[in-house]
């Protein structure tokens, strides 16, 4: 299998488990993948595409990736901060490849009260303080936050303060 | 939610509270997903982009392990408990509370069964919690069904104590599958659950 552009190894503290397989780890992490994206700002269904996209790339490059959860967040999280910046400047990006899942409809069926008001008081957050919320709820620490989304671990806690303090206030 | 946010900070508690409560409402997402998401699909297709099929069998298609049964148990639970309360008095309601933090750890439960990862520390944990969580619903709902309430909101109260009392007794089952799943071990290391 050939590794492909993005299948860099991320951390020197692997998270990956002995003799883990690809498809054990996507049943694992895939539904947690898209609440990450759908944490950070995107709709269900784009959060859907993007982790099917990631999870694809990850498949290429699967033997190289050291430490899986966080490169899929990483990954996806990059894809994600693209599209919101394609669509700010309205320039129409190339449809993802194979966005079959229609999420959004049965997910609001399904999403409970608490689930509701979780996702509307992140709704509130800038885009930095709800990316680094996005992997705090995922279970990363600051340095390891700090070191996939390129700040320095002074910074996530910072922007990790202001969201608790802005998520009180909502 | 957002109450208790308020409350959290109101009250000098900690900011891991917030995060807590966060993750508690994304947690939900996450139930929602597993009602919505298709993974074997989704497996397939990518497997597909590359001219492959997904390796061994797909889960779903395999034969029934001991540990699928317990977990379609534990989906069982939580879809009475979905039900009932989407049915009944608003979210904030004590009784309901208690009975969507029982559901969330029996996801938690049945998603780390699911996934073969889960320690049986970890899954003896999740059970008193949620034994805990159905216990306090129980209380709570007999101290209100006592109030003098209007008729509907009565009525749902006592749907929603029978459903308490249901799955107690039904996670008592469930718990003793689980301790045989776990060879009643104690043991502290990453435990695989069999399939067998």
């Amino acid at each position: 299998m050939t590794a492909g552009a993005d299948a860099q190894p991320v951390s020197a503290g692997s998270d990956r488990l002995p003799d883990m397989e690809f498809a054990e780890f996507f049943r694992a992490e895939h539904k947690k993948l898209i609440r990450f994206v759908t944490a950070m700002g995107a709709d269900s269904d784009q959060a859907a595409e993007i982790a099917q996209e990631t999870f694809f790339k990850a498949l290429q490059g699967w033997d190289s990736i050291h430490s899986p959860r966080a490169w899929i967040r990483r990954v996806a999280a990059n894809e994600f901060t693209a599209a919101r910046q394609a669509a700010r400047r309205e320039t129409p990006q190339e449809a993802l490849p194979d966005a079959q899942v229609p999420v959004s409809t049965a997910l609001a069926v399904e999403l409970g009260e608490e689930g509701r008001r979780v996702m509307a008081a992140l709704d509130t957050l800038p885009p930095k303080q709800r990316e680094v919320m996005a992997w705090i709820i995922d279970g990363f620490g600051a340095v390891e936050i700090a070191r996939e989304i390129g700040v320095s671990p002074e910074s996530v806690r910072q922007n990790h303060a202001k969201a608790r303090k802005n998520l009180s206030r909502f | 939610m957002i109450r208790r946010l308020r409350d959290a900070f109101s009250t000098g508690a900690s900011d891991e509270t917030v995060d807590i409560d966060v993750r508690h409402g994304m947690d939900d997402v996450l139930a929602a997903l597993d009602n919505v998401i298709d993974d074997e699909a989704v497996l397939a297709r990518i497997y597909a982009r590359l001219g492959e099929d997904v390796p061994g069998p797909a889960r779903g298609q395999h034969t029934s392990t001991a540990a699928d049964e317990i977990c379609a148990r534990i989906g069982m639970l939580e879809s009475a408990i979905t039900t009932v309360v989407k049915a009944g008095p608003p979210a904030s309601f004590l009784g309901t509370v208690s009975l969507n933090t029982a559901r969330r750890y029996l996801f938690e439960l049945r998603n780390g069964l699911q996934n073969r990862t889960m320690t049986a520390p970890e899954a003896f944990r999740l059970l008193n919690s949620t034994r805990h969580a159905l216990n306090e619903a129980d209380t709570v709902l007999r101290r209100q069904h006592d109030m003098p309430l209007p008729e509907p909101v009565h009525a749902q109260i006592g749907d929603l104590r029978q459903l308490s009392t249901d799955l107690l007794g039904q996670l008592e089952d469930i718990a003793e599958g689980v301790m045989r799943l776990f060879g009643h071990s104690d043991d502290s290391a990453p435990i695989l659950v069999p399939q067998h």
